[in-house]
């Protein structure tokens, strides 16, 4: 109990003083608050699978990138477009597999590609020119999505663009006010809406990635 | 002043997509790669698919060539090969095993074995390897002789592509169709197996190959 009393007067102090901070630059006006500008993000991730793609392969992913543009309103809002690379793949000991009247015995190679093309929507925290943005994020559109199971060495392939939707929260730091160059963490939530043979109902993931992020005018 | 900031702005935004638009075409595929450890062993894909409707103890013999029929885009021949005669005799011990008994070439059986080497196989080929089975079987069946059989797949998924693999087929004799004049007997293929993924190179995968195909078939047995 006596931590948590101690969590939130250090939060509460350090939050005055961060309003504090802001207040002293609030006069000024920044370029970053009276134009349309531009923040470019790449980050790499670390993905985590759920349902119905945890069903298909069950560990996490090392070998994500996100791409990220946005156009900031001085509103504390942007619109952007993110797209990147996931891949993911887990090879299973041999097994029999039935379809019917069939029995395939293979060792699989489990693969799973995804290219999102999504467009988002942010609002942060604090102003466009600020040193600490943190954000709240909805994304939607599609992403190309390959699935391409290897039994052996033949394939059960099945690729297509399927839509998406991607919720996240992120942070970006600056480092100080009106720096271009910082560094960006974001949670990703992604549901693609694929499903076909070993990935049943759709092919949601969570993604943790860190980056560098550039705002720019 | 103000012009010049227009200007900025617009030369960002289609910067901005350029860089998306590249990196998005750089990627290259990871999926590629995903075979590149599998081992040999790992690589063959035991393929088998039977008529779920046919009760398979109601069988008591079986017909099995020594000889193996390679079939090839247009034509076949039988062979004998070390691979080949392994090939015949696992396969003949696991039915054997499974309490099945082998008869001799022309003496008649409930079920005719074949064991079909595929070479280069294409859609729509016109060749008719088991012209050489049915001679072999035939013995005790009149019709059959000569005129080679023209398996008749259930619903089985078949797969046609330019490949080489290994192919055990087992059709119903015992419930053969009557035929007529020069019509090809139409024999039901109950059973079938194929190797797939990686070429048969040694007697060792050939062990392999028949362990596995035999031990996923287990409603493969006679009565006991």
């Amino acid at each position: 109990m006596k931590r948590i009393i101690a969590l939130i007067a250090l939060l509460s102090l350090t939050t005055a003083a961060w309003a504090q901070y802001q207040n002293i630059y609030s006069g000024e006006s920044s370029l970053y608050d009276r134009y349309v500008t531009f923040n470019i993000a790449a980050r790499y991730g670390v993905s985590m699978p759920l349902g119905g793609q945890k069903g298909y392969i069950d560990k996490l992913s090392p070998t994500n990138l996100a791409i990220e543009g946005e156009w900031l309103f001085p509103q504390r809002f942007s619109i952007g477009i993110k797209t990147g690379y996931q891949y993911t793949n887990q090879r299973l000991p041999r097994q029999v597999y039935q379809y019917d009247n069939q029995s395939v015995s293979a060792v699989q190679t489990r693969t799973l590609s995804i290219i999102p093309a999504m467009a988002s929507l942010s609002y942060y925290f604090a102003g466009n020119a600020d040193a600490i943005r943190p954000y709240i994020q909805m994304a939607g559109g599609g992403a190309y999505i390959d699935y391409t199971n290897y039994f052996g060495t033949l394939s059960d392939q099945k690729n297509g663009f399927k839509g998406a939707i991607a919720p996240a929260i992120g942070l970006k730091y600056y480092g100080r006010r009106e720096q271009g160059l910082g560094a960006e963490i974001q949670a990703q939530y992604q549901n693609i809406f694929f499903n076909y043979d070993q990935l049943k109902g759709s092919a949601p993931s969570l993604m943790l990635s860190a980056g560098i992020s550039y705002r720019f005018h | 002043m103000n012009t010049s900031k227009q200007l900025t702005v617009g030369k960002g935004s289609i910067w901005m997509i350029l860089l998306l638009l590249t990196t998005g075409g750089v990627l290259t595929s990871c999926r590629d790669s995903a075979l590149t450890d599998l081992s040999p062993a790992d690589s063959p894909v035991y393929i088998t698919n039977y008529d779920n409707s046919i009760n398979f103890s109601q069988y008591k013999t079986f017909s099995l060539p020594d000889s193996v029929v390679v079939q090839s885009n247009d034509n076949y021949q039988t062979v004998r090969s070390n691979i080949a005669d392994q090939f015949v005799s696992n396969v003949a011990a696991a039915l054997t095993a499974r309490g099945y008994q082998r008869v001799a070439k022309g003496q008649p059986a409930d079920l005719g074995v074949a064991v079909i080497r595929v070479d280069n196989q294409y859609t729509g080929i016109a060749s008719n390897p088991n012209a050489y089975y049915s001679n072999y079987w035939g013995g005790g069946y009149g019709g059959l002789g000569g005129y080679g059989y023209s398996p008749y797949y259930q619903s089985y998924y078949t797969y046609q592509v330019s490949e080489q693999y290994w192919e055990i087929q087992i059709v119903d004799l015992k419930n053969a169709p009557t035929t007529t004049g020069t019509d090809k007997p139409q024999l039901s293929v109950i059973y079938d197996a194929t190797v797939r993924g990686t070429d048969v190179a040694d007697t060792q995968a050939v062990d392999m190959a028949t362990n596995a195909i035999f031990s996923q078939s287990p409603y493969l047995k006679a009565a006991q």
